[in-house]
């Protein structure tokens, strides 16, 4: 009958609902880029927990810095994460490169990216070691100061 | 041509009558008697005078257009209250200008000084035998510019044009060299002289190299009244070279009323260190330097299991966690880490060692690397001993020296006694990072003069950062490098430990010690590269590689120096 019909097609458009399912979540927003993903972050509390998941975040390094070595993960677990480490790190040394012109296109540039992000993210995570007389981990503020481009 | 130059001087009287010069000099070599094309504008010249008149044109161009060109009191005074007779007749007038112009208005009683100091420093003299910071490449980003042709006989004008601060001005012209009479003077006339910036910007040089010239020939007094002038004119700069002759002139200060730093060791040492945190933010060099030295390092322990670090100068251990995390990365695993951390005796017990090492060790922990640390306390390298460090066989050692080894310097024999050490240690690898700079030579005004050009170029690469904390990075960096400045010029024996040499001199030094040079890998260029291109006034930075090692400057100078040795006759390190 019509009515039926009408429930039954109705039930169809309605539709798969994405907050069911929170790995094919993280999976879709594990393809966005950094500010996007920051702004999901800000949706509805599920989406906020999601796509704090490192594996989101990690998805995100992997695409700007190649991780070849087995135990990257670990070790960035270890020192605080891939979330801070794109939030500390990859994303502001992408942009700080990007804006002097240097595109890592092959292997050897987003290896050397890489060295360099973790480098500067184990001096981050020795200073939040215990507080030996300063307030918060500074050494990595110059990659925060607004870069003059006039 | 000095055509154009000319009609830019304000001040209408002269203006007209030079402009004409062009033709002259392109009619010079015209027919005897009156020049008719001359005689049509106006003007009788003999033609056999014709060059006469030219070389008095342009020396009147270059009085007038020298010193004077921003100066309407000169310029109004020659057109207006200089009586000109008969400037149809130009040798003449020419004549009468000239002599107008050498005349010295105020007549110097440079006769009673004893000692001239010459401030009208033809630039022969200083380039002859000192690097002469006149240099085209001697470039600051502060007001004025820097002009490659001497000036001779250079005064101070009064200047109705805006200066960078307002006062009121008692017009009065004057010639350096009185000023050093004009001490006697100035208590009844009260003299305030308003400088021209760019001009007072050399004239600034010139008087700090002539107090270190004074200085240099025990001339107590002398150097007292250039010091005044000093800070005269050091507060008409701005910026970067406002602060370095602050700096110079405090430690001028000290060395002529022989006021020592206090010697409060411990107090020291704990301030340094927090300058040294500071400068270590606000700008690259101790990143580069612990960067490039961590790659070579690396490169050497490639294959060992088991490693052994000594680190000179511990202070933060902020060189370390890169490393550690570099080698727990490696392919094939970590090796077993142990790290000797030397450093002066701390201040009331607190074992400032003992804390980084517990830092370091909970990093070590975190990724997994077995990390063991041993802390040496000692006010001198030299004392150290190899059975100190407790090496053994098993294990590669390697040697960082992060501005550490020119200390040294300031003891006869403790550099020699410290190398013969390295190399009873037979390290892989020993990095040494210094500044390129030498500021350890024969005389005293030799060291002034480079380590003026050096902090110069120095401050000027810290005038990039901008923003709230880096503002308070850049003053602590700055009096972090103003304490060195104080060191070099104000002391002298062993307590003068700044004794900066450059990679020349200290490759000298290493191969009589018997250490061969190992070249740092394109690896290590490239990270440093990258690591300069995140600083915010990045394109002032440069890394240059130099015969296998790296150095970091600013511009065209280098400014630090990276390298790495090894024991000569060992087999290949890595």
């Amino acid at each position: 009958m019509e009515n039926a019909e009408e429930e039954k097609e109705r039930d169809n458009t309605r539709g798969y609902n994405i907050n069911d399912n929170h790995d094919l979540l993280a999976e879709i927003l594990a393809r966005l880029d950094g500010p996007s993903l920051a702004a999901a972050a800000s949706v509805c509390r599920l989406w906020r927990a999601v796509s704090h998941r490192d594996t989101v975040w990690e998805a995100l390094c992997n695409r700007h810095v190649a991780a070849d070595f087995p135990g990257t993960r670990a070790v960035v677990a270890a020192l605080g994460g891939y979330r801070r480490l794109y939030c500390c790190c990859v994303g502001p040394v992408a942009n700080r490169l990007a804006v002097s012109g240097e595109h890592a296109t092959t292997e050897a540039a987003t290896a050397a990216r890489l060295s360099l992000s973790l480098s500067l993210f184990s001096i981050d995570c020795y200073e939040r070691l215990g507080d030996g007389g300063w307030e918060r981990p500074s050494s990595l503020l110059f990659l925060r100061s607004p870069v003059d481009v006039s | 041509m000095k055509t154009e130059h000319v009609e830019s001087c304000r001040g209408g009287g002269i203006g007209g009558f030079l402009p004409s010069k062009g033709k002259m000099m392109a009619m010079e070599e015209t027919d005897a008697g009156m020049d008719e094309q001359l005689a049509a504008l106006g003007y009788k010249v003999r033609a056999s005078d014709m060059a006469n008149v030219a070389q008095r044109l342009e020396q009147l161009d270059m009085a007038i257009g020298g010193s004077a060109a921003q100066d309407d009191a000169l310029l109004s005074h020659l057109a207006s209250d200089t009586v000109h007779y008969n400037p149809s007749d130009i040798s003449n007038w020419l004549e009468n200008m000239l002599s107008e112009l050498n005349a010295p208005p105020i007549p110097a009683p440079t006769a009673t000084h004893p000692k001239s100091i010459s401030f009208d420093f033809p630039s022969e003299d200083l380039s002859s035998s000192v690097p002469n910071p006149l240099d085209p490449d001697y470039c600051l980003r502060s007001d004025y510019q820097v002009e490659g042709r001497s000036r001779n006989r250079k005064r101070i004008r009064t200047s109705s044009s805006s200066s960078s601060s307002s006062r009121t001005a008692a017009p009065a012209i004057e010639s350096i060299p009185a000023v050093v009479a004009a001490t006697e003077v100035s208590s009844t006339n009260p003299v305030v002289v308003m400088v021209d910036s760019q001009e007072a910007g050399i004239r600034l040089v010139h008087a700090l190299l002539a107090c270190a010239e004074s200085l240099q020939q025990e001339n107590y007094k002398a150097a007292d009244a250039i010091l005044k002038q000093i800070s005269i004119l050091a507060s008409s700069q701005a910026g970067a070279m406002r602060k370095v002759a602050g700096y110079f002139a405090e430690a001028l200060a000290r060395r002529i009323y022989r006021l020592h730093p206090t010697q409060d060791t411990f107090l020291d040492s704990a301030f340094s260190d927090i300058l040294e945190m500071h400068f270590y933010e606000s700008c690259p060099y101790l990143k580069f330097a612990h960067f490039t030295a961590n790659q070579a390092i690396l490169e050497a322990f490639s294959g060992c299991r088991r490693v052994h670090v000594i680190d000179f100068g511990i202070k933060q251990g902020m060189q370390w966690p890169a490393l550690m995390q570099a080698l727990a990365l490696r392919p094939g695993g970590p090796p077993s880490f142990r790290l000797t951390g030397i450093g002066p005796p701390s201040p009331d017990n607190s074992n400032a060692l003992q804390q980084v090492g517990w830092k370091l060790a909970q990093l070590a922990d975190a990724i997994h690397v077995d990390f063991e640390y041993r802390g040496l306390v000692t006010n001198n390298l030299a004392d150290l001993e190899p059975f100190m460090l407790e090496s053994d066989e098993s294990e590669a050692v390697a040697i960082n020296s992060v501005f550490e080894l020119h200390n040294l310097l300031a003891r006869p024999g403790a550099i020699e006694i410290l190398l013969s050490t390295v190399r009873s240690l037979r390290p892989r690898i020993m990095t040494v990072v210094e500044q390129e700079a030498n500021h350890n030579a024969g005389s005293f005004l030799e060291r002034f003069t480079e380590s003026l050009h050096y902090y110069s170029t120095m401050f000027d690469s810290l005038e990039g950062v901008a923003g709230g904390e880096g503002q308070q990075d850049q003053v602590m960096s700055e009096v972090f490098l103003g304490r060195q400045i104080c060191n070099v010029v104000a002391c002298e024996g062993p307590e003068r430990t700044e004794r900066h040499e450059t990679l020349a001199q200290w490759r000298v030094r290493m191969d009589g010690a018997g250490l061969r040079p190992v070249n740092l890998g394109s690896n290590a260029f490239k990270q440093a590269s990258m690591l300069l291109a995140l600083f915010a006034g990045g394109d002032g930075y440069r890394v240059q590689e130099n015969e296998g090692c790296l150095t970091l400057g600013w511009h065209t100078r280098p400014l630090i120096a990276t390298s790495a040795w090894c024991v000569a006759g060992a087999g290949e390190s890595g």
